[in-house]
Order: structure tokens, then C-alpha cells, then sequence
């Protein structure tokens, strides 16, 4: 089975939101211990309620999200699940099926940590966009009320 | 550059401009000719002091009204005033009142002032500062344009009315015209009301002393005055010789052509040279073209009257071209830059120190000249002693605008720094609190209580420390022991080293944490050197990272430590704690940093070029050249920040950073012209080339932090975070503080909002030789010329390739 290449693997992480505006010469060391990960139609990625502190990056084929029985969305290649999880894992919401024959990449928290320590501009990218989603949700927040 | 203003916006306020220099026109001819007629030339300076009497009373009128009220309201009023009284002084000139032709040459320059002050005004609100050099000047044109048509038409008008005094007629009508405008512009532009919060009811009223503390409006004044005093002695020179060498209908016919000459030059500059004068130059040449013109043209006056003579009439075309060149200069430069220089004055304080300034100092300078003239013409001095004042005026004039510039820079670049202050209160420790926290049970508490402990120790403190000393976590134990031994107990000093010898020794790392502890406080104990190498080679970082805590100056001796410190600047978990300790340990670990500098891959630890830019800063920028020469450029970015960091940035040579400023020029015009080219398809490529454009943007950034200061890195702030005036005012301020040379790369690098075909066009004179999109993708996989050197873009390059060959 062919594997994917760090520039495909880099393309694939970028579309993450929590990955896009770090460069792609930083973002290669992610990529390079990111995990793929095969699936074929039907396989669980995963049950809701598991505490589970990895990231997937959608990159062929679909999945289902699905809450209690009931589909939530499906999402394609350049989707991601699991994004904050990586950074505080916490009870999954929903389970993830897969809708067909689908290839993702999985970051691990442990990795993820490692590289964060290693990485400053990596570490730099993923509060700068943390911070974006702070600031989007408390203009939300203050335009709702 | 700048973005375009709201559409509408330059077309009203040119308008306005037009109707307003119509009205002065129609104002001037009728004043002049009346007044001429009745009382002749030799009073006309007596109008000048009225001026400064009248002018003065009705500006401060005008800026205790704007503080009070919004800018539109003001002009409102005014210009109906105005209005009002061009048709009274008409009906009084029907009765034969002609007393108000002085009235009306009175009125004229204030008139002009404050029509200037409400079209400034509105435009400070309506465009940003860089909007405001580029499109001032046509708004200025359309005064020009104005002036012009009122001239001409004042003939035809005549002749239909058939007598002068009937002019007034078509000046109000002109004035309601303006009013007309100003009152539609605040209709279709409601944010000329801005008016600032600030400047509301409630808002306290700026005294004088306030307002002119800074130095820029403290200058703005001086500038102005000089200025208005300059212009009317030129004024005056013009109408002095124009008197000597022509009369009657001759004088007439000569003034009429002169008027008409200047205002075409007036327009011709503005609609063609001005613009692109101040976008090349800005206000660094804004506020000195005219004043230096006019000095140099009055030296070239006083030579002709010390030569040929002042009857000669070569002198009256010096004087002829002098007033053209002040009139032209003043409309295309110096108003733009004095308006653009507002823009810095806070909000608040804006508008009353325009009008004190321009409304104010300007008649004030007119009639300290019009009463040296009437002096000097009584003294008999001549024409000679007025053209020597004239330089005079013009040097200082000159001067003050090269120094209003200087502190324009410096408001700027204190505007970039302006920012909301976090104010901290000292926290306060108590006795009380800090023995309740080194008696608890918990180890938490006690470590917050030895981490609060002040410098003094007082007795009960002293209880508290030895209740410590007994506690059951070690570390708890060693510190308070140490803390006793510090505060004159050498019982307890002597403790806390055998304790600390043991703990070093023990198999849990909490205890070799806290024997680590007591090595950073306890120097003078047998064998402090074997344990701390013990300490530094522990397998446990924390160890590792207490031991490096403990690393002391007197250390710098041991080369087995300095050399265990330097290596853990490689490990990012404890590079913080190594980099204190290379700081402490000083000259002793400047060989080894270079040296682990140089080798491969290390310099890419930011920890490391922290301390090695910390060192450059005291011994010479060598130990961190090899990191600002590396191929990687990530690797010479770090180093530059680094430098900046630790204030490093002197020891740098000029030259290299020269080097490395076109190096990231070169490369940003190259990534750009690449990106231009490729296909959409190429998009990892794409990518890679555009992190690698912000890494050329992000080095010449640091480039000129090095070079100019925080200064520069706080404008490149606002640039990249503030919008709409703010942001123009951070360009602005980039703008100025640094070269032309490096604007010209560093503006459209710096601007995020441009897209890359934009940036592209704007570094034109570094881009590459065009290349179809093979031969780009083949350049960056080889890199045959070294340019590129970055193995991520070779990577992506190949990629691209690879996949163009599979689609092929």
C-alpha cells in the first residue's frame, strides 16, 4: 500500500485550522510523526465518550459524525476531527464512522507536546490561532447579548 | 501606496475648494480696487495690523466654538457670517460707505485662514494621513481653480453689473455656494461629525500651556508664523516694484496677466508635480521646499540690489518668480505637509491648536509685518533693508521646517509606541501571611513562603524558618536552612551543606532538586564542584534544571561545568535555566558558545542564540557572525531577533547588515516573482514560497529593528494589526523613520494588504529574469546559484515536478 509523502502529508495538516499559518518547513516535523491511518467503510474512529487525545486530518474518503444514533455531519479530505483534544483531551462528543474507504493522518498529543517543546514558531502558530478563536467567540458572545 | 478614500469624498471637498476660491477672488478684486481708489497704497499696511487685531479675535471666537461644539457646527455658523456680511458690506458700498472696502481687505485673509481650517478639517476626518499627502493637493487645487475662474469672471461681472461694488453680489453668492457643499458633505459623510468624543461638552478644555507643550505644535506655530511673514514681505516686495515699474493701466493690465500666470502654475504644479513630490519625498522635503526657495530666491535679490540695483529689472523678475514659486510651493507642498503633520496632534487637541495656529499666529505674523514695513518705511531704510529681513525670515523659516520634521519623526514613532498600560499594584507581603506560610503542613506553601521571603529576616520570620528546617519534604528542609544561614547563622549555613551533599546523593530527584537548591545559595562547601557536575549530569531534567539555577560566576573556572552548561542550551526544556546561567557565568562560556555555535544544526536552538546574542552584546558580535552568515535563513532570522532581544543590535558590522537586508530583499522579489508564475496546482509549492516571503519580510523587519530602533519594530505593528487611520499612520511612520532606500523594499513588504503580484511590481528593480513555471520549479529543486537554501522548498519543488511529470 503506497504511503504518503511529507509534502502530501504537509498539505494534509495544513488544511487543519490549528496548523494553517505555521510554514511548511516547521509543520514537516509534524507531519513526519503524524500516523496514517487506513479505514475501511464501517470502522469506528471513535466512540463518543472516549477520552482520547489524538488528532485526525482527513485526507481520501469520508466520515460520519454521529451523536446517540443520529448523523451530525459527514465530513471529506481537508476535515479535521479531534483538533482541541490533541492540545486537552476531553470526552468526545460524538462518534466518528466511516462513511467509505478512508485514509486520515493521526497526531498524537504525546508527539505533539514533544514538538510544541521543540518547535517555538510550531508552538507560536497554534496559540496565535487559539487566540483567533478567543477573540472570534467573545465578539460573538458580545454582539449576541 | 494608500487605499483609496471613500468615493465622493476628494470630489466634495475639491468643490468646496472651488467655491471657496471663487468667493476669495470675488472678495479680493472689488476690496483692493475700492480701497486703492479711495485711500491709496501708502495705508495698506495699516490693514495689515487689523488684520492681526481682527483675525485674532475671530479665531479665538472660532476655538472656544469647536471645543464646545462638532467642527461642522462651526463652520456652519461661520460661513453664514460671513455671507451675512458680504451682503451688508455691499448695501453699504450702494449707500457710499466705502470705509468698508479696509473692513473688507480685513476680512479676506481671515476669511482665507478659516475656509483652509473647515476644508482641512473635514479632510483630517474624512482621509487617512497617507490619503491625505496624496490627495490634498488636488483639493488645494480646486482653491487654485477657483481663484482663477473668480478672476476671470470678475470682468463679465462688471460688465453686467456696472459697477465694482455690485462684485459683492457674486462673492456671497460664492460663500452660500461653499456653505452649500460643506452641509451636503456632512450629509453624505456623517463621520465629519466625528468629533470626537474628546472634543464633546463634557471634555475638559486644553489650556494653552497643554496645548503647547509638545514640541511639534510648538513648532506647527513657529512654521506658520514664519511662513505668513515670509509670504508678506514677498507680497509686498511684488507690489513695491510692480509700483515702480508700472502705472496707471499699465499696473492694471500687468497684474491682471501676473494673476492669471500664477494661478496656471498653481494648478499646472499641482495637477502634475505635487502629488508625486510628496509621495517620492513626503514632508521631509514638504516642509522645507518652500521656505529654502524663498530664501535663496531673496539672497539672490540682496545680490542684484548690492549689484545692478534695486530699480534694475532684474530684481523685479526675481521678485516676480519668488512670489510665484512661494504661492505655488505653499498651495503644493507646504499646506499638504503642515495638514498632514495634524494628523499626529491627538484628536482632542487637534482642531483647537488648527485653529489657533492657522487662525491665530497667521494674522498675527501679518500685522507684526505690516508694522515693520510702516517702521522701516518711516525710517526710510528701502527696499534693500526689506529684502535683507526677508532672508533673514526665510533661513529661520527654513530651519524650523527641517526641525518640525525631526520632532514630526519622533511624534510619530512615540504615536507607534502608544499603548494601553497594564498597571500593577506591588504585591504585599506581610509578616503575618508569610509566617502562616512557612508553618503550614503542606510543602506548597512553605516553597511560597521562601519564594516571598524579603531580603531581611525578622525574628518571628526567624521562628517560622527554623520550624522549617524540620519540615519533612527536603527541599523545604535545605531552603529554609539556607535562608537562616543567609540571615547570619552559621550553624544553619554549615547544616544546609551537609544536608545538601547528602540529598545530591539520594536515589528520589526531589532530593537532588533541593541538595541543587542549596548549591545556588551555599558556595563555600567541600566538594560544590563534583556534586554540581553530578547534578548537571543528572538523568532528571528538573534536576538538571535546578543545578543550572545554581550555576554561579565563581563557576566560570570549572570547563567541565561551563562546557555541561552550554550543552543543555540544546535542550529546550531547560535552554531557560542555561541561558540564566551562561548570562551568570559571563567571558568563561564565550569560546565554548562559539564554538557549539559553528557547529551544524545547533544554532538552531533559539536558546542558544539567545545567550550567544547576550554575549555578542558584551564581547563583539563574532560568537553569533556564524549564526547571521547561515545558508538557513530561519537560523539568521532567530539570530537577528535575538540580537534585538539583548539590545545587541550595535555590535553588529554595517555592513553585514546591509548584506543581509538586500539578501532578504532579493529573496522576498524572488519568491514573489515565483508565485506569480507557478500554477495554481503547485499549491504545497506555493506555500512553501509564501512562508518563505514572509521570512524575507520577517528578516528585513529585523533588519531594520537592528537598524532603527523599537521604534521601527512598533510601526511594523500597527501596519500589520491597526486598521484605517491608524494604520496609515503606522506606514507613515515607517515611512519616515527610515531610509528611501529601505522604504522602498520594506513598504510593500511590510503592507500584508497587498496582493503578490502587487508586492511584485512595487520591488520591480530586484526582480529575477522572467522564467516559465519548468524552469522555476527546476531552479528550486536544484538550486544551482544557492539562492534559494531551504531543503523544505527543494522538497516541495521536486514534489511539484514529480507530479507534473505523473499528469503529463
Amino acid at each position: 500500500m503506497e504511503t504518503l509523502g511529507v509534502v502530501e502529508r504537509v498539505a494534509a495538516l495544513h488544511r487543519v485550522q490549528l496548523f494553517a499559518a505555521i510554514p511548511g518547513r516547521v509543520l514537516s516535523a509534524v507531519a513526519r510523526a503524524a500516523v496514517e491511518l487506513r479505514l475501511a467503510t464501517d470502522d469506528v474512529l471513535m466512540q463518543e465518550g472516549a477520552v482520547e487525545a489524538h488528532l485526525f486530518a482527513i485526507v481520501e474518503g469520508r466520515v460520519r459524525v454521529h451523536r446517540g444514533g443520529r448523523n451530525v455531519v459527514e465530513l471529506g479530505p481537508g476535515a479535521s476531527v479531534g483538533e482541541l483534544a490533541v492540545l486537552s483531551p476531553a470526552p468526545r462528543a460524538a462518534s466518528v464512522t466511516a462513511a467509505e474507504p478512508t485514509l486520515l493522518l493521526r497526531v498524537d498529543k504525546a508527539a505533539l507536546d514533544e514538538l510544541l517543546i521543540d518547535w517555538p514558531e510550531l508552538a507560536h502558530g497554534v496559540i496565535s490561532e487559539l487566540v483567533s478563536r478567543l477573540r472570534a467567540t467573545t465578539e460573538y458572545a458580545e454582539q449576541s447579548s | 501606496m494608500s487605499g483609496r478614500p471613500e468615493h465622493g469624498v476628494i470630489a466634495l471637498l475639491t468643490a468646496q475648494a472651488v467655491a471657496f476660491g471663487v468667493m476669495l477672488a470675488l472678495v479680493v478684486v472689488p476690496a483692493n480696487a475700492l480701497f486703492l481708489d479711495a485711500y491709496g497704497a501708502k495705508w495698506l499696511p495699516a490693514t495689515y495690523i487689523a488684520i492681526a487685531v481682527f483675525g485674532s479675535a475671530a479665531s479665538a471666537l472660532i476655538a472656544r466654538a469647536a471645543r464646545r461644539t462638532r467642527l461642522v457646527h462651526v463652520a456652519t455658523v461661520t460661513l453664514s457670517t460671513i455671507a451675512v456680511l458680504y451682503a451688508a458690506a455691499w448695501l453699504i458700498l450702494v449707500a457710499g460707505g466705502m470705509w468698508v472696502s479696509a473692513a473688507l481687505l480685513v476680512l479676506f485673509p481671515i476669511a482665507l485662514q478659516l475656509g483652509f481650517v473647515f476644508i482641512g478639517g473635514q479632510a483630517g476626518r474624512l482621509l487617512d494621513v497617507r490619503q491625505m499627502k496624496e490627495r490634498f493637493p488636488r483639493i488645494v487645487g480646486g482653491f487654485s481653480v477657483g481663484f482663477l475662474v473668480g478672476g476671470l469672471l470678475a470682468i463679465p461681472l462688471l460688465d453686467l453689473l456696472g459697477s465694482t461694488e455690485h462684485l459683492l453680489l457674486g462673492t456671497t453668492v460664492a460663500q452660500l455656494a461653499f456653505l452649500c457643499l460643506l452641509l451636503e458633505t456632512e450629509r453624505r459623510f456623517p463621520e465629519v461629525r466625528s468629533a470626537p468624543a474628546e472634543t464633546s461638552r463634557d471634555a475638559p478644555r486644553p489650556s494653552a500651556r497643554a496645548l503647547f507643550a509638545s514640541s511639534l505644535v510648538l513648532l506647527l506655530l513657529v512654521y506658520q508664523l514664519l511662513s505668513a511673514m515670509g509670504s508678506w514681505l514677498v507680497d509686498y516686495l511684488l507690489f513695491n516694484r510692480a509700483h515702480e515699474h508700472y502705472s496707471g493701466d499699465d499696473l492694471t493690465r500687468f497684474l491682471s496677466w501676473y494673476t492669471a500666470a500664477l494661478n496656471l502654475a498653481d494648478i499646472l504644479f499641482l495637477a502634475v508635480l505635487a502629488g508625486p513630490l510628496m509621495r517620492r519625498f513626503g514632508l521631509r522635503l514638504g516642509l522645507v521646499l518652500n521656505p529654502a526657495v524663498v530664501a535663496a530666491m531673496l539672497a539672490a535679490m540682496a545680490v542684484v540690489v548690492a549689484g545692478p540695483g534695486a530699480a534694475s529689472f532684474g530684481l523685479f523678475v526675481l521678485v516676480a518668480v519668488a512670489r510665484m514659486g512661494d504661492i505655488v510651493l505653499t498651495d503644493g507642498t507646504t499646506r499638504t505637509s503642515v495638514n498632514a503633520a495634524f494628523q499626529v496632534v491627538p484628536m482632542r487637541e487637534r482642531l483647537a491648536v488648527q485653529t489657533v495656529v492657522e487662525g491665530i499666529g497667521v494674522p498675527v505674523a501679518i500685522g507684526a509685518t505690516g508694522a515693520v514695513l510702516l517702521i522701516m518705511n518711516l525710517l526710510g531704510l528701502g527696499i534693500g533693508a526689506v529684502i535683507a529681513l526677508g532672508v533673514v525670515v526665510g533661513v529661520i523659516w527654513t530651519a524650523s521646517g527641517a526641525a518640525m520634521y525631526a520632532s514630526y519623526k519622533r511624534a510619530l514613532a512615540e504615536e507607534m509606541k502608544r499603548r494601553s498600560l497594564v498597571v500593577s499594584d506591588d504585591v504585599a507581603e506581610d509578616d503575618a501571611a508569610l509566617q502562616a506560610l512557612l508553618r503550614s503542613e503542606d510543602a506548597r506553601d512553605v516553597r511560597l513562603g521562601l519564594d516571598l521571603l524579603p531580603g531581611g529576616v525578622s525574628s518571628p520570620i526567624s521562628e517560622a524558618l527554623r520550624q522549617a528546617s524540620d519540615h519533612a519534604d527536603p527541599e523545604v528542609r535545605v531552603r529554609a536552612l539556607l535562608q537562616l544561614g543567609a540571615a547570619g547563622d552559621g550553624e544553619a549555613a554549615a547544616a544546609a551543606g551537609r544536608l545538601a551533599r547528602e540529598l545530591a546523593r539520594s536515589s528520589g530527584p526531589a532530593d537532588r532538586r533541593a541538595a541543587a537548591a542549596a548549591l545556588a545559595a551555599c558556595d563555600g562547601f567541600a566538594g560544590r564542584t563534583t556534586t554540581m557536575i553530578a547534578l548537571l549530569d543528572d538523568p532528571d531534567l528538573t534536576v538538571r534544571a535546578a543545578a543550572l539555577d545554581a550555576v554561579a560566576a565563581e563557576d566560570g573556572g570549572e570547563e567541565e561545568v561551563v562546557r555541561r552548561v552550554v550543552a543543555a542550551l540544546e535542550e529546550p526544556r531547560i535552554a531557560g535555566s542555561a541561558t540564566a546561567a551562561v548570562r551568570r557565568l559571563g567571558d568563561a562560556a564565550v569560546p565554548m558558545l562559539a564554538a557549539a555555535l559553528v557547529r551544524d544544526g545547533a544554532s538552531r536552538r533559539r536558546a542558544m542564540l539567545r545567550a550567544a546574542a547576550e554575549a555578542a552584546r558584551d564581547h563583539g558580535a563574532t560568537v553569533i557572525e556564524p549564526a547571521l552568515r547561515d545558508p538557513d535563513r530561519a537560523v539568521t532570522l532567530s539570530a537577528l531577533e535575538a540580537l534585538e532581544a539583548a539590545d545587541g543590535g550595535a555590535v553588529v558590522p554595517p555592513r553585514l547588515l546591509e548584506e543581509l537586508f538586500h539578501d532578504a530583499a532579493a529573496h522576498a522579489a524572488r519568491t514573489l516573482a515565483a508565485r506569480t508564475t507557478l500554477a495554481a496546482s503547485d499549491e504545497s509549492l506555493l506555500r512553501a514560497l509564501e512562508d518563505e516571503t514572509d521570512l524575507a519580510r520577517r528578516l528585513v523587519v529585523a533588519v531594520l529593528a537592528l537598524r532603527h530602533g523599537e521604534q521601527a519594530r512598533h510601526a511594523v505593528e500597527v501596519v500589520d494589526n491597526a486598521e484605517g487611520q491608524r494604520r496609515a499612520l503606522g506606514v507613515e511612520a515607517l515611512d519616515v523613520l527610515i531610509s528611501r532606500e529601505e522604504a522602498t523594499i520594506a513598504l510593500p513588504l511590510v503592507r500584508r494588504d497587498l496582493a503578490p503580484e502587487e508586492q511584485a511590481a512595487a520591488l520591480e528593480s530586484l526582480r529575477p529574469p522572467v522564467r516559465s513555471r519548468a524552469e522555476w520549479v527546476d531552479d528550486l529543486a536544484t538550486d544551482p546559484e544557492s539562492v534559494w537554501r531551504s531543503a523544505w522548498l527543494a522538497l516541495c519543488a521536486r514534489h511539484a515536478a514529480s507530479r507534473a511529470v505523473s499528469r503529463g
